[in-house]
């Protein structure tokens, strides 16, 4: 492929960074009416179809789209495994590691928005307790499994600390990384409780975590990643640490 | 390639500046204790017991971590951390 | 020899305490700690006479005693690493020693104050203001163990590497990470033990 070419395919790939965020954000956010979501563990099924599903004919087509919208996510984190190569321009474990939880993940949110949408096109076809069951089911999917995007996130953290050649990405926004990747882990406690900072909408699991998720870290190395990709090739490879 | 070194000898005012940031802390600390155990939750008491917090805190800051030898953003950042953590604990359990 | 750019120069200053990546990182710590409080707080709001109740159940003394231990300990690490900076090796050597066993002095009376709970039945289930009391504690007590064994590790190689800046760097960060551990506590223990508490 000629350099052009190379340098064209990164620079689109790179924005489908801020497309995730932005389409995301509107699809699963705002149409799925999940800012934040119903807190399905003291929620009956019938509460859940009149308060939720049954009320807001926006949450199917949110769903829907949003299932569309989470390869954006894959596309993303390839782009940025490509990235994270060794001095000699070899990627490494953690550059792979980094690519599955990011590929994981894209396939979680395209997976868990279409079953949210089973629950939405089918509200008024079947028993409100399938709706409960099938809702809460893809919640525990989509948070339990938390564990893909932590990986993909100490993977990246430490890449980004331990390559001291590199001047892709500062040091902090690694650490930080590292540090939203483990605070997901109280997510576990999110089937046991009904009330309190750890259920699915709660203070630390839901606006904590992935507040910080989102400006901290996916916010952040889009910043970065977008600086990377506008550089000339020969500064790239610089910034990428790589021996001259 | 260059030489290891070690700074140069501590001077006694260096051990004394510490043993006596320690007599300051242990001191606090039993003060803050004292006011907490006999001042029936007033809200002066827990002012008072997390603004003696901060200032334990600032004086480990400075004298054990030596903040103020540190690239010149650390100090302000974790001054802000002690701060922002002071008045939120103060607010929360003031409210 | 590559371009590669030269990292930064605090890590090769004798006079910075510690690196800069230690600072970056203890910051970062010191936030997540910060959030934790936060949500405590909140959760004491939302039940403040489950909280006041807990609260009551726990033991001031020991609370006492522990942030005199780290207090004291804290100093001992800072005295080592003035005694390592002024090549008086035997002086750091037994300041660590003193810093472990004053750490070990806290861990102790922290897993004795555990044990009187549990056997009075009080466990991390018991309330909404116990999961957060054994949570931050915990998280407080892993943070300082790693924080003991750090310190060991630096006591058993002071012979041997006490001249090199290397070493000094490593000292200084392990015992900035100490004063981390120390300041966490400082906040710990007013929030749980002192405020509100009668």
């Amino acid at each position: 492929m000629e350099e052009s070419s190379k340098l064209a395919v990164n620079r689109w790939l790179a924005w489908t960074g801020p497309a995730f965020v932005v389409f995301a954000t509107l699809t699963w956010g705002v149409m799925g009416h999940n800012i934040p979501p119903p807190n399905m563990m003291a929620m009956t099924g019938e509460q859940l179809v009149s308060e939720y599903y049954g009320k807001y004919p926006s949450i199917a087509p949110g769903m829907v789209a949003s299932a569309s919208v989470g390869y954006f996510y894959a596309t993303w984190s390839a782009l940025l495994a490509s990235l994270l190569r060794d001095e000699n321009g070899h990627l490494s474990a953690l550059s792979l590691i980094e690519l599955a939880g990011g590929l994981l993940t894209g396939w979680l949110f395209a997976l868990c928005g279409m079953m949210w949408a089973t629950c939405a096109v089918l509200v008024h076809q079947v028993d409100p307790g399938i709706i409960k069951a099938l809702h809460t089911m893809t919640w525990f999917i989509f948070d339990c499994t938390y564990g893909m995007t932590t990986i993909q996130m100490v993977a990246l953290g430490l890449y980004t600390v331990l390559n001291k050649k590199q001047t892709m990405f500062p040091a902090w926004a690694g650490w930080t990384t590292i540090a939203i990747g483990l605070g997901f882990i109280p997510l576990v406690i999110m089937p046991f409780v009904t009330d309190g900072p750890f259920t699915v909408p709660g203070l630390w699991n839901f606006w904590i975590v992935f507040g910080a998720w989102l400006l901290l870290f996916f916010g952040v190395y889009n910043y970065y990643v977008l600086k990377h990709v506008y550089l000339s090739a020969e500064d790239q490879k610089k910034a990428a640490g790589l021996k001259a | 390639m260059a030489g290891n070194q070690t700074k140069s000898g501590q001077t006694k005012s260096g051990e004394t500046v510490l043993r006596r940031v320690w007599l300051a802390l242990a001191a606090l600390t039993l003060t803050s204790t004292l006011i907490a155990e006999t001042a029936h939750h007033s809200a002066y008491s827990v002012i008072i017991i997390f603004a003696i917090a901060a200032l334990k805190a600032e004086l480990v800051l400075t004298n054990y971590m030596e903040a103020r030898k540190a690239e010149p953003h650390w100090i302000w950042m974790y001054r802000g951390w002690i701060v922002v953590v002071t008045v939120m604990l103060i607010a929360g359990y003031l409210v | 020899m590559s371009d590669a750019p030269p990292g930064n120069p605090a890590d090769r200053d004798p006079l910075h305490p510690g690196t800069s990546g230690i600072w970056t990182f203890l910051f970062i710590d010191m936030a997540v700690f910060g959030l934790l409080f936060l949500v405590y707080l909140s959760e004491r709001n939302r039940l403040p006479e489950v909280y006041r109740l807990g609260q009551a159940q726990l033991t001031p003394l020991a609370g006492l005693a522990g942030t005199l231990l780290l207090l004291t300990s804290s100093w001992a690490v800072a005295s080592a690493i003035h005694a390592l900076r002024a090549d008086q090796r035997k002086a750091a050597t037994f300041r660590l020693t003193l810093g472990i066993v004053l750490g070990l002095g806290f861990v102790a009376n922290k897993l004795w104050e555990y044990h009187l709970k549990i056997e009075h039945g009080i466990g991390p289930l018991s309330s909404g203001f116990f999961t957060f009391y054994f949570l931050i504690t915990g998280l407080h007590l892993v943070h300082l163990t790693v924080g003991l064994g750090l310190i060991a590790k630096c006591r058993q190689r002071l012979a041997a590497e006490a001249g090199e800046l290397s070493f000094q760097k490593l000292l200084e960060n392990v015992g900035l990470f100490w004063h981390f551990v120390d300041i966490l506590w400082l906040f710990i223990f007013p929030m749980l033990y002192l405020a509100g508490a009668r």
